[in-house]
């Protein structure tokens, strides 16, 4: 079931009423990211740092692995004079450096994109050709029936009570 | 138009303010437009047939490449003798093409990563030319340490890649550094755009009319519908890249100018050098930026989006950028002397009456700390003629600055018998004009096919946008459809 | 120690060497001679030189001497009777010589220091001058000309033609003779001049025999089969004889036979190619003796000063080239590379003149000039005979005023307009005014009457002029900037501060901060190699000659350029000789200004293989990394060309190739008549692959380096490889490989005439190396940047003379120290400061710096 609203306003406040209404499938789409809407459905922070700073650390012994190995272990060369043990680290700082950033972002682009779902070039959404304005300046919101709460009629309800128009049954087909 | 606020009601309103006007912040969107409004001109860019301006610009910009690529495949054939450089200048142009590039690049990052850090809105209307300038300077600058090798069929020797010999890179050279940091930039800034770009060709997919565009922007709008459960993650992964994006940026530029402060030649030995570089590829990026969307912005009519307020944003942190390059500038003569080393204070004696003497008063006194100046003043800041002239000297002056470091370092260093001189060919001045030609094509390309305004992050600082907004009066109200009514 | 003065009017390299220098026109040395005569005529009461220059009097005009400068030179020289030594210049006329002789009989030098030694000399020998008479009379039918080029470097006019008085060169008598036969290496303007070409073996690869001037006689011995089936000098003579045909050994063999050599002839003739002379001939020397009555005669009538030559009408003087010689050795690359070790100038010749006559007559180098010499003699048309020549100048601190010198041997060309290759196998010929040549004609002066010097003295010259002609001409020198700036680079200090001060050259400006071993933040890797390279150069002996340039070149395939290339900076020497001028006053060379009577220094520079090498920690590929004999290697084929390297070496010793200089032609190619393009920047379309004789010259124990590959001096590394395995072999199953202390050097170190580059092993303490690297002479370049270069350099000690008027700016390369290494203050105790203890209890008592001694050195 969807709905169209007016204004980024009006859809964080319905988003509220169905937060509160207990519904757990459901989601707001919106062009661009509306300010406080997390709160707004009831969502925690996102933990899309979690894998990101693994994907640094990973980096930052990959890095040291790859700079120490050959100057201590596989193949030490006398360069400049410089020391083969420890001491020498401060040469590698900048290849550490690039490589845990390098790492980190990698993860975060593709962590971000698991967690999201995508690329996900279908989904059944699409089909109500009203949602094109989802990407330009429509607000919508859409419950799911796969919600243990769902039912057309309640769902029809709130939707219209909090200001929802153009409301939709779109389906999965 | 009633109520569009024009430059000198902003002057007025700031040179004899109220409290409440001094309050009232200025929109970052004038003439109170709307999403709709936004999505149409940005995009109606892209879904319009090129105008033919377009198509004269391409063929020029894509001439001059050619010329650029023939003559890296003439030095690349031949040798790099068809440069001018000898014993003792081994660099002279190839790297200081390379180093101006990169710094140019580093504007970008700047406005999409740290001014998101410091919650700049105004950001939002030029970071994504920004970026994408970002990246068509670095494809530039890359260029450069693949060709300016004495053998680039062997240039992969860099990477750790199995060789025959068994024989490992040198990690603890800065100009491996530099292939790990121009790598990382590289690809960070990629995914970064990419990021930003994600709803802005969901939009563009969502408008496409024909089905090839559809299916070209769908495949890379990875199915993005504007949840906000992805949004949410979206925004985690924007703010995490900006602050991967931050320290990157300061580093790249950093090491950059390891290649020269890790080495032992008397202008190059600093420490000065990392924030001295850093603050002059923001210097020099920005006016690049600068140079590419004021021409834009009025070709397109922008003005709105891109308003005067950003120009005078924008015009402010050169000057503070400027500022610091200038003081650094004055810190090297300062610790030259100051260090009673003969070499050091030679250096710089010459860099100010050797034989590059002018390159020095016209490119880095005159260009870089002079003009600048002229944005102390709100009236420069404001005419758009004072600023772009002032972009373009400075654009000239970085590459005259870094010119100085290189070639005024190597031509005179410790010993006197190996002095001498460095005098470009027309190898090598064609091939810097033809990465001018390869960066202006990859923009008009970039203009042509990308939204060049990330429309999703403008829409955001509207008024409109915030949840706690009410609708003022005299306001245009949203209908439902979102279309405007004039 | 020596002391030596030299009188000279361009900077030979001998003036580099001379502790006191007098530049005066080489047209007034006689005067000089004569005044010097005079000093020590008066002061010895000798009577032979008395008598030869009682008959002598000053012309008139002729230049005027600092009469102190004499009196003390000569009371000099007389202070050390039978160890002093006068020498005249082979150019200077017989006067000269004659008075050098008497100078020399007056002092007492003769039997001591000079030796006099029969040299049996052909009577049958005819001068040119001759020879040119009878082809003038027409008794000539047959001519057989042997090497040289008479066409090219016969003196001018040498007859006049009989019938129309017309002024006759060589080319015009030669072209008179019936039969022209001609034996030369290539076909140049005589061969084009005569009837029969027939190309000569070179001399490597011909028999023959040779007397030195000392007497000896040698054997030539031919090293390779002709290589081009050219035929040798005793091989045509002994066909022209007539005799049966002979092989080259069998020909010097009956020469051999003529000198009685003593025992079995077979054994001794076995024992000459071994030992390469003839041990039973011994070089006799004669008894002294002058009479001075005769040489006085001669003098008188052979007396001819010349005036004093003025700025508007300087005099001439033709020099051999250092490098081609009289223009033999035009068709060597490597010569016409190797830069003038005074001027640095390369593959060309220049007018040499002092900074005055420059601003005189408002010219700089590389200006073109037209001298014009108007002749006293007539030519047909009763007309004054003229020679011109035009000719670029270049500006010569430490020449004489009023002085041009012109070296010899260039503008060489072959009739038919083909230039001459050189063996680097391009073209290197340039756009000069005399189309496809290489420098500039000087001959074009040179007469039998005034073969040396040129200067108008009214009874052969009446007039020298010079004009500044339009348009510049390139000259391609390898090193712009003389000045050294103040830099301790070179190091010198008079006999006298060395002797206050035997510590004086870690005191120069730059060095004397320094703690005496420089701290560290980290122990580095250990080269732990039972051998260690390193190498010495002492400058006190270093002449410039060059010789080790060329060596080293030879030695390690190193490629020649062409003079574009130099004069774009890119000349490919791995080792070089720097040469710096030193004024006491100093001057700043990029405002125009020029010393007028500077010193000069040389100082050799090869990679100093430094133990904390720069350039190694920023190759991106290790291709140049440290061995653990102490060597900087050179991976070529792990290079990339980055340059890096090169960009970082703080000496600039790293040569890139930055074409493909060993397997493309390098040079000028004519393309379309007049749009020359030089081929090296042809690339792809050019030929590739060295000629034949190039790849046969190179060493085949060093890589041929390919385009974009980085190289410089390797401590000649295949040598050091060599004694290893021969270590090695001769070790058989025993541990001992050592290599022989100074078993073998390298390149540069063998060359050296006077073994002022020395190379061995640093860790053995008794190898010529060490010891020279413990001497308290001993210094190291850029210490300052704890580099820890393995090549040291030991100062130059210059003796001048106290007495002397100028002897207060000798010794002056090194920068000024600072006023508080002043020792003989004695408030501060040196010793104390170089070992880095400053602490106030430790410094010495006033008491104790009055008779403070100088400290032993420690070993570091």
């Amino acid at each position: 079931m969807a709905a169209e609203y007016a204004s980024a306003a009006a859809l964080y406040e319905a988003a509220k009423k169905v937060r509160d209404a207990g519904f757990k499938r459901w989601d707001v789409h919106s062009p661009f990211p509306i300010h406080g809407m997390d709160d707004a459905m009831g969502l925690g922070k996102s933990w899309l740092s979690a894998p990101v700073l693994i994907g640094g650390i990973t980096g930052l012994l990959t890095a040291a692995t790859l700079t120490f190995g050959p100057s201590w272990f596989i193949y030490p060369l006398v360069v400049h004079g410089k020391p083969y043990n420890w001491k020498t680290v401060p040469a590698f700082f900048p290849i550490m450096f690039e490589l845990t950033v390098l790492f980190s972002a990698f993860t975060c682009f593709f962590a971000m994109l698991i967690m999201n779902g995508l690329p996900r070039w279908y989904h059944p959404i699409f089909n109500w050709d009203r949602f094109a304005r989802a990407t330009n300046d429509g607000f919508f919101l859409v419950i799911e029936a796969r919600d243990p709460r769902f039912t057309e009629k309640e769902a029809r309800q709130l939707l219209e009570s909090t200001g929802g128009q153009h409301l939709t049954v779109v389906h999965e087909d | 138009m009633n109520g569009t606020t024009t430059v000198p009601d902003l002057i007025e309103a700031e040179a004899s303010p109220s409290v409440e006007q001094r309050l009232k912040r200025v929109p970052l969107v004038l003439n109170k437009r709307n999403f709709n409004w936004i999505t149409e001109r940005i995009a109606g860019v892209n879904e319009g047939p090129a105008p033919r301006w377009w198509w004269v610009s391409f063929a020029i910009s894509a001439m001059v490449a050619g010329i650029g690529m023939f003559c890296l495949g003439y030095q690349i054939s031949t040798g790099v003798g068809t440069w001018g450089l000898n014993h003792p200048v081994g660099w002279a142009w190839d790297i200081t093409n390379f180093v101006f590039w990169i710094g140019i690049g580093h504007a970008g990052t700047l406005i999409s990563a740290i001014l998101f850090l410091l919650r700049q809105k105004w950001r939002t209307s030029i970071n994504r030319s920004a970026e994408a300038m970002t990246l068509f300077a670095v494809i530039c600058a890359a260029i450069f340490p693949g060709v300016h090798v004495g053998r680039v069929w062997m240039a992969w020797f860099m990477a750790p890649l199995p060789n025959n010999y068994g024989i490992w890179p040198n990690f603890r050279s800065p100009l491996l550094w530099d292939v790990f940091a121009v790598s990382t930039y590289f690809s960070v800034s990629v995914l970064f755009w990419y990021t930003g770009l994600i709803p802005d060709l969901a939009t563009l997919r969502d408008r496409a009319t024909n089905k090839i565009k559809k299916l070209l922007y769908g495949i890379f709008a990875v199915g993005w519908r504007g949840s906000n459960r992805n949004w949410r993650h979206y925004e985690m992964a924007y703010l995490l890249l900006a602050g991967l994006s931050t320290p990157l940026v300061l580093s790249v530029h950093s090491v950059v100018s390891f290649d020269f402060a890790t080495s032992v030649i008397p202008t190059w030995h600093t420490t000065i050098f990392p924030p001295y570089f850093v603050a002059g590829a923001i210097f020099g990026g920005f006016a690049m930026v600068l140079t590419l969307l004021v021409p834009a912005r009025a070709i397109y009519k922008l003005h709105d989006v891109i308003t005067p307020q950003h120009v005078d944003k924008m015009a402010k942190i050169i000057l503070l950028t400027g500022s610091i390059v200038s003081y650094a500038y004055a810190m090297e003569f300062f610790v030259a002397w100051y260090s009673g080393n003969q070499y050091e204070k030679y250096a710089f004696y010459n860099r100010i009456l050797g034989p590059y003497w002018w390159y020095w008063w016209v490119g880095m006194l005159f260009c870089n700390f002079l003009t600048p100046q002229l944005f102390w003043f709100k009236r420069f800041r404001f005419n758009i003629y004072v600023v772009y002239f002032v972009c373009m000297c400075v654009n000239a002056g970085m590459w005259f600055e870094r010119f100085i470091i290189i070639v005024g370092g190597l031509h005179r260093d410790f010993l006197p018998s190996s002095w001498g001189m460095f005098y470009p060919t027309w190898v090598d001045i064609w091939t810097f004009v033809g990465t001018f030609g390869i960066f202006l094509s990859l923009f008009l390309l970039f203009i042509r096919f990308l939204p060049m305004i990330a429309m999703s992050e403008v829409k955001i600082v509207l008024p409109e946008a915030d949840p706690h907004h009410t609708t003022p009066e005299g306001h245009h109200t949203v209908q439902a459809g979102g279309m405007e009514r004039t | 120690m020596n002391r030596l003065y030299v009188v000279e009017n361009r900077y030979s390299l001998t003036g580099a060497m001379a502790d006191h220098r007098l530049r005066i026109p080489a047209s007034q040395i006689p005067a000089f001679a004569h005044a010097l005569a005079g000093k020590i005529a008066v002061a010895t009461q000798d009577a032979g030189l008395g008598s030869v220059i009682a008959t002598l009097a000053p012309a008139a005009g002729s230049m005027q001497f600092d009469d102190r400068w004499l009196t003390e030179c000569a009371a000099d020289l007389m202070s050390k009777p039978g160890a002093s030594l006068v020498i005249a210049g082979p150019m200077q006329p017989v006067v000269v010589q004659l008075l050098a002789y008497g100078i020399n009989a007056a002092l007492k030098n003769v039997g001591t220091t000079l030796l006099i030694r029969d040299f049996p000399r052909n009577p049958k020998t005819n001068s040119l001058l001759q020879l040119a008479a009878e082809i003038n009379a027409d008794r000539v039918k047959q001519l057989f000309i042997f090497g040289g080029d008479p066409v090219y470097n016969a003196p001018r006019s040498l007859q006049e033609d009989r019938d129309t008085r017309k002024t006759q060169h060589w080319e015009d008598l030669q072209k008179k003779v019936p039969q022209v036969v001609r034996l030369g290496y290539f076909e140049d303007g005589t061969s084009a001049a005569s009837h029969w070409h027939v190309p000569a073996a070179h001399y490597l690869e011909s028999w023959g025999d040779a007397l030195t001037s000392e007497g000896a006689y040698l054997t030539i011995q031919p090293m390779i089969l002709p290589l081009f089936r050219g035929v040798s000098e005793i091989e045509l003579m002994h066909g022209l004889l007539g005799g049966p045909k002979l092989e080259g050994p069998e020909l010097v063999q009956e020469t051999f036979r003529m000198t009685a050599p003593p025992g079995e002839f077979n054994a001794a003739w076995s024992q000459l190619l071994r030992d390469g002379f003839a041990g039973h001939i011994m070089p006799a020397d004669k008894p002294p003796t002058f009479n001075g009555n005769a040489a006085g005669g001669v003098a008188h009538t052979l007396w001819a000063p010349a005036p004093m030559p003025t700025p508007d009408s300087p005099e001439i003087v033709l020099v051999r080239s250092y490098s081609v010689d009289d223009g033999r050795y035009i068709n060597n690359g490597w010569l016409q590379e190797l830069p003038d070790p005074v001027t640095k100038l390369t593959w060309d010749n220049a007018a040499l003149m002092s900074p005055a006559l420059a601003r005189h007559h408002k010219i700089n180098t590389g200006d073109l000039i037209e001298i014009t010499v108007t002749e006293t003699t007539l030519d047909a048309d009763q007309k004054s005979v003229q020679r011109q020549l035009v000719i670029p100048i270049m500006v010569a601190p430490g020449h004489a005023d009023c002085s041009i010198t012109i070296p010899l041997g260039y503008g060489r060309s072959v009739a038919g307009g083909k230039p001459l290759t050189y063996s680097g196998g391009g073209n290197p010929a340039d756009n000069s005014p005399g189309g496809d040549t290489i420098g500039f004609n000087a001959y074009l002066l040179r007469t039998s009457t005034n073969p040396h010097f040129i200067t108008a003295d009214a009874k052969t010259v009446t007039g020298v002029k010079i004009a500044k002609m339009p348009g510049k001409h390139l000259l391609a020198t390898t090193q712009e900037h003389w000045s050294i700036e103040g830099r301790g680079l070179v190091r010198e200090a008079t006999i006298e501060r060395y002797r206050e001060d035997n510590e004086f050259v870690k005191k120069i400006a730059g060095d004397e901060e320094l703690p005496p071993k420089l701290p560290t933040l980290y122990t580095h890797p250990k080269l732990d190699a039972p051998q260690q390279w390193g190498m010495a150069v002492d400058l006190n002996v270093c002449t410039g000659c060059s010789a080790c340039v060329i060596a080293c070149q030879a030695e390690n395939n190193v490629p020649i350029v062409g003079k574009l290339q130099v004069s774009h900076g890119r000349s490919m020497h791995w080792l070089r000789i720097d040469r710096y001028f030193a004024d006491a006053k100093g001057f700043n060379q990029d405002r125009g200004q020029t010393p007028d009577d500077p010193e000069m220094v040389h100082e050799p520079m090869m990679c100093q293989h430094c133990e904390n090498a720069p350039c190694e920690t920023v190759c991106p590929v290790n291709a140049t990394v440290h061995s653990e004999d102490g060597l900087n290697v050179m991976a070529y084929n792990r290079c990339i060309g980055t340059r890096y390297c090169a960009n970082n070496c703080p000496f600039k010793v790293r040569r890139f190739n930055f074409f493909d200089y060993n397997q493309r032609p390098v040079g000028k190619k004519k393309i379309v008549s007049s749009l020359g393009v030089y081929q090296e920047y042809l690339g792809p379309l050019t030929k590739k692959g060295a000629p034949d004789t190039i790849k046969l010259r190179n060493n085949p124990n060093v890589t041929v380096r390919m385009r974009g590959v980085m190289e410089k001096c390797t401590y000649c590394v295949q040598r050091i490889e060599e004694a290893k395995i021969a270590a090695k072999v001769n070790a058989g199953p025993s541990d001992n490989t050592r290599i022989p202390r100074d078993s073998f050097t390298s390149a540069c170190a063998q060359a050296c005439p006077t073994d002022a580059i020395v190379f061995g092993d640093i860790a053995d303490p008794e190898s010529r190396v060490s010891k020279m690297k413990a001497q308290d002479r001993n210094y190291r370049l850029l210490e300052y940047l704890n580099v820890k270069t393995r090549t040291s350099y030991l100062a130059r000690i210059r003796n001048p003379n106290p007495k002397m008027p100028d002897s207060h700016e000798i010794g002056v390369a090194s920068p000024a120290t600072h006023e508080h290494v002043d020792a003989s203050e004695g408030k501060h105790n040196f010793e104390e400061h170089d070992r880095g203890t400053l602490d106030e209890s430790q410094q010495p008592t006033d008491e104790q710096n009055a008779d403070a001694k100088p400290v032993p050195k420690e070993t570091p």
